[in-house]
């Protein structure tokens, strides 16, 4: 019970007080407290990846296992230590085979799977356009104006861009900083309840 | 040099020029600021300060033409024990004597408490102090109203949709690591719904971005399966590390989205660029989406590409709503609470900024209520 | 000689990928589905090593893991100092490894406080100042004459009064939208229409940055095409 409990509730505050603490110190050594105390949470966050990595292969196993889609697993199990392997005992230097396979296929994956967007933003835009009601139309009304100021029309009817920029500046920011402050306050209360131990989720409830 | 420094302290205030230096407050240490007030006649002269530390080491840290009658300097990388002063010379163009005087000592010491931050702590207690004087309320057993919030209404429904369908429920917690809150917010979603899940016997298929939110979804989800009853329906391989890069998390998520055929998905903590790939492919799919992001720049793409969206401070309200636990639904009162305190008090700055006398006051408190 | 390196370089396998991956949009396929496996697998092998050189190494093998392992002559090489400090992070890490067995699993709740609450404890100032104390102060409604709309006025070059009409709006709609925020009151009566407005201020918002990311997303969609262009060898740039 010590242990399981009380221990985490006892940590949790001191380590919320220290962290909140830390913001009003502008002393040296508040500062590298606050510097330690990061580099350890890096520190401790990192072993988290064996056990993340573990699931992933776990997972993997299973499917083979299972003989579900033996073959796609089979290719994610042989690149995933493949890449680690290569990393580890060869580095990841910028010469390295690693980094050599990283620009070459994993750069164009990234870049095609964010260029999808270009795709899906249009889809999306047609999903607001099919909805026909007063948010909808608002939300595509406002976009189709900041686009055309933002296009090359813009530099030609300078109205269009002045709107465009009129209302980045404006109506942009005010739903931007009402909702921030909003979020801030939502933040705040979570991390209270977190750290007086009234939410207690992540250690069974 | 201690010669030097008793001999201009002797010979007392200088009319054509004198100098003062100040610790700057509230800080780190090992900064000054040195205000040097010179007579209209020196402009045109060559101006030399130099900093002579208590341990006798000196060093030259401005040398160049008077241009104005006050000048504010700021030295800085100081030891924050040491005293310092600032020696100053004038001379002529040509190099001829024209005056010379030395500051008071100061120590640039280091601070133990930034004052401007101390509104900013008086506020935050207050707030606290709200949040705990509404939770006991509730514990008393006072009711609270707080109005429905949609996208948190349909949450049983997407789940039984799921069931009724006898097909998974996606959920994935974000992008952002553990100590942020969003994901912390996520997470207790995460096991309200398990929970539900448990009850139904649906399943529940948990892709994890960052490997210490893993770890953590992990046990949530294992202990909500215990604390429902059902221990026995936790299967490990379902709550997994995916990958901790971004476009190789949307595909991953984008290709268990198609194939395992999930009824119900749910997008909750934040988002970046991958947002509108995720919710583009599961509407395509014809799931029920639910996303809950305080992405401010992500919120469009989760509002039109889903079917509810929780927005901003919803996704922390979340988790209280969800729970019925009355102590921590009492937490979102504090919250409205603190929400009319602020708006009193902008009201109010607003006031005093549009009194003319007032105005110049209202910007001079800034540093001390924000902080900085 | 040329086709074949055509064939077998980088280009072609990006070029392939490319491929596969926008196939998706027309359906999940096993090419898509292959990409996607091996996409996953490489960088999630990348993220292990980069984790391993970037965070553990320095952080907790170089300062503690190594040089006591080096003493306990499990390692050899160089001799690397101790920083008894890093026990601690050390202790926590290795809690980690406690749900390996299922009666003491509950250990791992230790390393999560520890950076629950440190992450929490230092969002409550931060939160404070950044998303509060800062976007309050910004929305203050000044008198017309005061310096900052001077200055506003000058840096956007919109009149005086444009200037100050779009400070009143700001106001008014970031007021609306707190109260849209506002969960202990049903949205009813003037109270209801003014957080509708809130609402309306939200999607003109959500409209503003939604268009302002279409353009970019199709220049990165013209970009990946391009490449496949260059790739061909139908256009030379």
């Amino acid at each position: 019970m010590f242990f399981s409990r009380t221990l985490p509730m006892i940590l949790v505050f001191v380590m919320g007080v220290i962290g909140a603490s830390l913001y009003f110190i502008p002393h040296p050594s508040a500062q590298a407290l606050e510097n330690t105390l990061s580099q350890w949470s890096i520190a401790i966050g990192s072993f988290a990846i064996f056990l993340a990595i573990t699931s992933l292969i776990r997972r993997y196993i299973t499917n083979i296992k299972r003989g579900k889609e033996v073959v796609y697993n089979l290719v994610a199990l042989i690149s995933l230590f493949g890449m680690a392997l290569l990393g580890l005992i060869n580095g990841t230097g910028p010469d390295s085979v690693f980094q050599k396979i990283f620009i070459n296929v994993q750069v164009p994956l990234d870049a095609t799977m964010f260029s999808l967007l270009g795709f899906y933003v249009t889809s999306a835009a047609y999903r607001a356009f099919r909805a026909r009601n007063v948010e909808a139309t608002l939300l595509l009304l406002t976009a189709i104006l900041v686009i055309l100021g933002i296009s090359t029309i813009g530099d030609s009817q300078t109205w269009l861009r002045d709107l465009q920029e009129w209302i980045m500046n404006v109506p942009n920011l005010a739903q931007k900083r009402g909702i921030t402050i909003g979020v801030g306050l939502g933040m705040i209360a979570t991390s209270v309840k977190i750290i007086l131990g009234i939410e207690r989720n992540w250690m069974g409830g | 040099m201690v010669k030097l420094v008793l001999l201009l302290l002797l010979t007392g205030a200088n009319s054509k020029l004198s100098v003062k230096a100040r610790d700057v407050p509230d800080d780190g240490g090992g900064r000054t600021q040195i205000i040097v007030k010179l007579d209209n006649s020196l402009i045109g002269d060559i101006m030399r300060i130099t900093r002579i530390e208590d341990n006798g080491v000196k060093k030259d840290i401005y040398v160049g033409e008077v241009k104005d009658t006050v000048i504010r300097l700021g030295d800085r990388e100081l030891s924050d024990t040491m005293p310092v002063r600032y020696y100053v010379l004038v001379n002529t163009k040509t190099g001829k004597f024209v005056t010379q005087t030395v500051s008071n000592s100061v120590i640039p010491k280091a601070s133990l408490f930034n004052k401007k931050k101390l509104f900013l702590l008086l506020l935050a207690i207050f707030y606290i102090a709200i949040l705990l004087s509404y939770m006991s309320k509730a514990q008393k057993g006072q009711e609270l109203y707080l109005r429905p919030i949609a996208g948190l209404a349909e949450v049983d429904n997407a789940i039984g949709r799921a069931t009724e369908m006898g097909r998974p429920i996606l959920y994935s917690t974000g992008l952002l690591g553990v100590t942020d809150v969003s994901t912390i917010a996520a997470l207790n979603i995460l096991a309200y719904i398990t929970k539900k899940v448990a009850a139904y016997e649906t399943r529940i298929i948990v892709p994890v971005y960052d490997p210490i939110v893993y770890t953590v979804a992990r046990e949530v989800v294992k202990d909500a399966y215990t604390a429902a009853g059902r221990p026995d329906l936790f299967k490990s391989e379902d709550v997994f590390f995916l990958t901790q890069r971004q476009f190789a998390y949307a595909a991953g998520v984008s290709g268990i989205m198609v194939r395992e055929k999930t009824a119900t998905n749910f997008f909750m903590g934040y988002f970046f660029a991958e947002s509108l790939i995720l919710a583009e492919t599961g509407a395509a799919t014809g799931a029920i989406q639910i996303a809950g992001t305080d992405a401010i720049s992500q919120l469009p793409f989760f509002v039109t590409a889903c079917d509810y969206t929780l927005m901003g401070e919803e996704l922390y309200a979340a988790g209280a709503y969800l729970a019925k636990d009355p102590r921590l639904t009492a937490t979102i009162k504090g919250q409205d609470v603190m929400k009319a305190v602020l708006v009193g008090f902008l009201l109010l700055l607003t006031i005093a900024a549009f009194v003319p006398s007032l105005s110049a006051k209202v910007d001079a408190i800034k540093p001390y209520v924000v902080g900085k | 000689m040329g086709i074949l390196h055509w064939l077998f370089s980088w280009e072609t396998l990006a070029a392939f990928l490319t491929l596969a991956i926008f196939s998706f949009l027309y359906k999940e396929n096993p090419v898509y589905r292959l990409a996607e496996y091996l996409f996953v697998g490489l960088s999630a092998g990348y993220g292990f090593a980069m984790t391993y050189f970037l965070a553990m190494k320095p952080n907790l093998m170089d300062p503690f893991i190594i040089p006591i392992m080096q003493r306990l002559h499990l390692l050899g090489g160089e001799l690397l100092p101790i920083n008894w400090w890093y026990i601690i992070p050390t202790i926590f890490a290795l809690l980690y490894l406690s749900v390996i067995t299922p009666k003491y699993s509950y250990l791992i709740r230790l390393p999560f406080a520890f950076l629950l609450g440190l992450g929490s404890g230092m969002a409550i100032p931060r939160a404070f100042q950044a998303s509060i104390l800062e976007q309050m102060w910004d929305t203050i409604l000044h008198s017309p004459n005061w310096q900052g709309y001077a200055e506003l006025s000058k840096q956007y070059e919109w009149s005086l009064t444009v200037v100050f009409i779009s400070a009143i709006i700001i106001f008014v709609s970031v007021l609306a939208v707190l109260a849209y925020f506002f969960f202990s009151k049903e949205h009813k009566g003037a109270y209801g229409k003014f957080a509708r407005f809130g609402i309306i201020v939200l999607m003109i918002g959500f409209g503003a940055s939604f268009g302002s990311t279409v353009m970019a997303r199709y220049s990165l969609l013209i970009g990946r095409l391009m490449f496949l262009l260059k790739w061909l060898h139908i256009v030379s740039y």
